[in-house]
């Protein structure tokens, strides 16, 4: 199998955008190609990732947003994994030019959710959970999460303020991100005196919806070495569970990130300890601290101390969603997966500003679609 | 036999188990057991996933638990004015899963306790209710604590 790198990376201003889905992945794509000193027609295929095309009034967006590139006759094709859609399109990209298919490959991830209204955008989210037997009971994402919350704080005495503190550390790495949604620096107070959402968790535990795209250029060994600095997928973790709640085993844990860590880890043969800085799913904060725990950065039940003794700050142990997370950056659900390896290229490269990790050199993404049925896990290296 | 579609318990309505909904306007909370090698099932299914087989029966479930976990809901999706049952508040509504004496979770609305009064592992039980809203027949299962 063929080695691959990332050599272009490109993002939008996340945020309520008076911009169209192809337009969206028109701007990242632009960015990441000029960041890549590539056309278009240098490009072999594309792949894009979208979680729903009902939120842009479509179906079959992928083709829409191929013509508007120009791609066309060059093969293209849409991913979808929930709110890992971005992650799934990496690695669909990672695949393609590893198999030899292609060389050079362009990964769009993208979503246009504020063409609609906040109600209508719950409602599409919500049929990404279990549609047969758990629709009814009217749970929202928010209260999906906010069940894995309870059950923490009864197991592990997690409390509502290590929750907070989730928010305040990514709102204030958000304030050196210009691509963020949000730039309002929070305290501790301001989150636990926000609106309930879904008992524990409040607005500020919450990530806002957001239009946006990301997108990289994927290269060939052979071809990625040509590049000023090329960043390797040295890892790559998969791991799927139930959309429903009521079969799943635990509640304190969203089993399936533990497993696809534990593959990425072996693939790029690295341990927690290596890692420099994580980019991972806090569309919840509690989805923050579970990760510190399913990712191996500390023990099961530890991750709100963890966040609490600030090692997850920039300069702490393990600086964690450097570019403000899910939670201040915004969350376009297909765009996320490839937002997230977009920072951690940029963090690799240097290049991150008032938010540099010194000396970062390996870099993972952990990427959760729905309430825990897909998990994306992936390394990058130097 | 459809008595009710499963469509008042569901966004969906076309399924193989729709006698799920018939056993809940009975009072009857049920899964389903696999013929060929025993497995039980809630939700129901009609395919064993571990022997592939397509005959199963029908086997009512303990309806006896205890509160897995919860969360109250106060910023609540739009189907809420078709789904909540009769005096729940829409604006703040508890729901959990138990899980039974069997090892089943069941998802249900939480009756008749205040977020202060919830504690994670109080023994409850589920129950089905049957009510009308906005014109329609509607089945669910309730979660109602013991004693
Ligand atoms: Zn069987």
């Amino acid at each position: 199998m063929r080695r691959v790198a990332i050599v272009g990376i490109g993002h939008t201003k996340f945020g309520v955008r008076n911009a169209s889905l192809r337009e969206l992945a028109f701007e990242a794509a632009r960015e990441a190609l000029e960041d890549a000193k590539l056309t278009i027609d240098d490009l072999d295929s594309l792949i894009v990732g979208i979680v729903s095309a009902e939120f842009a009034k479509m179906v079959s967006p992928g083709a829409q947003i191929a013509e508007y590139l120009g791609i066309n006759p060059k093969g293209s094709m849409r991913v979808e994994a929930a709110c890992a859609t971005g992650s799934a399109a990496i690695r669909a990209g990672y695949m393609t030019i590893a198999s030899g298919l292609s060389d050079l490959v362009l990964v769009v991830g993208c979503e246009k959710m504020r063409e609609l209204s906040t109600q209508e955008g719950l409602e599409i989210m919500s049929k990404a959970a279990d549609t047969k037997w758990e629709y009814s009971f009217c749970c929202t994402f928010a209260g999906y999460y906010a069940m894995l919350a309870n059950a923490h704080m009864k197991r592990y005495g997690t409390t509502e303020e290590q929750l907070a503190m989730v928010g305040v550390k990514n709102h204030s790495n958000a304030l050196n991100n210009p691509y963020a949604h949000l730039h309002k620096k929070i305290n501790i107070d301001d989150v636990l005196n926000s609106k309930m959402v879904a008992y524990p968790l409040k607005l500020y535990d919450s990530c806002p919806l957001s239009d946006g795209a990301a997108a990289v250029v994927l290269a060939s060994d052979e071809l990625a070495n040509k590049f000023e600095e090329p960043i390797w997928i040295s890892g790559l973790g998969v791991a799927t569970d139930t959309a429903s709640m009521m079969t799943r085993e635990s509640y304190t844990e969203i089993r399936g990130a533990t497993l696809a860590a534990r593959e990425a880890y072996k693939y790029a043969k690295v341990d927690p300890s290596d890692i420099d800085l994580a980019e991972v799913h806090d569309a919840f904060t509690i989805g923050e601290i579970l990760a510190y725990e399913d990712l191996g950065f500390c023990k099961k039940g530890k991750g709100g101390e963890l966040v609490e003794e600030g090692e997850t700050e920039i300069g702490g142990k393990i600086p964690v969603n450097t570019d403000g997370g899910l939670k201040a950056k915004g969350h376009p659900l297909g765009a996320t997966g490839v937002s997230q390896a977009v920072e951690i290229v940029t963090q690799l490269r240097g290049e991150a500003g008032k938010r540099q990790v010194e000396g970062a050199e390996i870099g993972l993404s952990h990427n959760v679609g729905g309430n825990g049925q897909y998990i994306f896990v992936t390394i990058y290296k130097r | 036999m459809i008595i009710i579609e499963f469509e008042a318990f569901s966004i969906l309505s076309h399924t193989k188990v729709n006698d799920f909904v018939n056993f809940l306007e009975k009072g009857k909370i049920i899964g389903t057991i696999c013929k060929k090698c025993g497995k039980k099932y809630f939700p129901s299914v009609t395919d064993c996933r571990k022997c592939l087989s397509n005959q199963f029966e029908w086997v009512e479930l303990d309806n006896k638990g205890k509160l897995e976990t919860f969360t109250m809901i106060s910023v609540p999706p739009s189907r809420v004015q078709d789904y909540i049952p009769p005096s729940y508040n829409f604006n703040h509504y508890l729901i959990g899963i138990i899980k039974t004496n069997e090892g089943f979770r069941v998802m249900g609305w939480i009756r008749g306790l205040k977020l202060e009064d919830i504690e994670i592992g109080m023994d409850m039980k589920c129950k089905p209710l049957i009510f009308n809203r906005r014109g329609r027949k509607r089945v669910t299962i309730e979660l109602i604590p013991l004693k």
